[in-house]
């Protein structure tokens, strides 16, 4: 049994360090063997949450953190993005693909998100802000 | 996002390039605003060259394309990269445009404009 890998990186609540957040995680998955069409659906997750986090979750308050965890087990990988705000209950969040909100402007973030992934974790850390945690199988 | 545009007959044409994300999204905007405020109401995005779209690019589009009704114009978007399209299908947007494989395509949707002016 191989040993578990992790990494992790702090951005700051701004748009400017998405790409280093992106730089981070393709960096990683490229370097652990992830396929390219993975890669993609993992990215374009991560970036949906990591710009909720920022936006949503911290305000885009520059002294709050979004803190990004890359953690590789035998059975799966998973990426968590964890805010620094007042929390959210993903269940209040409308369909986005209901008629009244088709139209919608925002809204589609998490949806696509769990549309391109095995799941999505919601979690509530002790010190407070919100943790999602994007879970990918990998083939044994 | 680089974005060229070329007038048809029928249309105008934006050929978008690059990333259609948060960033991006206030520069197509601006593009289109500009050319409602001309009356050139009828647009067609080719997204053959964009390698990326999120939820924030999606809300521009939708955005753009309640903008072109209100002018009681016509959008469309044509050439989209699978992974686009993909997103497209996952939001059911893909009920919302009207999506054609190519220019041509889009062209004889838009009432063979060109086609009747040449005859």
């Amino acid at each position: 049994m191989s040993e578990n890998k992790s990494y992790r990186l702090e951005i700051p609540s701004s748009q400017n360090h998405l790409a280093e957040a992106d730089r981070f995680l393709e960096g990683h998955l490229k370097q652990h063997g992830i396929d390219q069409d993975s890669i993609a659906d993992l990215a374009i997750s991560a970036t949906e949450l990591i710009n909720n986090a920022i936006i949503h979750g911290n305000k885009s308050n520059p002294d709050k953190i979004v803190t990004i965890e890359l953690e590789f087990t035998d059975k799966h990988l998973s990426i968590s993005i964890t805010d620094q705000g007042p929390g959210f209950k993903p269940e209040d969040i409308p369909s986005p693909i209901s008629d009244e909100n088709i139209l919608k402007e925002a809204g589609r973030g998490i949806f696509i998100v769990r549309s391109l992934v095995d799941d999505l974790q919601v979690e509530e850390p002790p010190e407070g802000g919100t943790r999602m945690i994007i879970i990918k199988k990998l083939a044994s | 996002m680089e974005i060229t545009v070329k007038a048809e007959e029928a249309f105008h044409v934006f050929h978008l390039k690059g990333r259609l994300d948060l960033t991006s999204s206030s520069e197509l905007k601006e593009k289109v605003k500009e050319h409602l405020e001309q009356g050139k109401v009828n647009i067609l995005l080719n997204m053959a060259q964009v390698d990326f779209i999120n939820s924030s690019g999606l809300g521009t589009l939708v955005s753009t394309l309640k903008e072109v009704r209100t002018a009681n114009g016509r959008i469309a978007l044509c050439s989209l990269a699978p992974y686009v399209q993909e997103i497209f299908e996952i939001t059911q947007l893909s009920h919302i445009f009207d999506i054609f494989p190519g220019e041509k395509e889009a062209f004889a949707a838009f009432g063979q404009k060109k086609a009747a002016h040449t005859s």
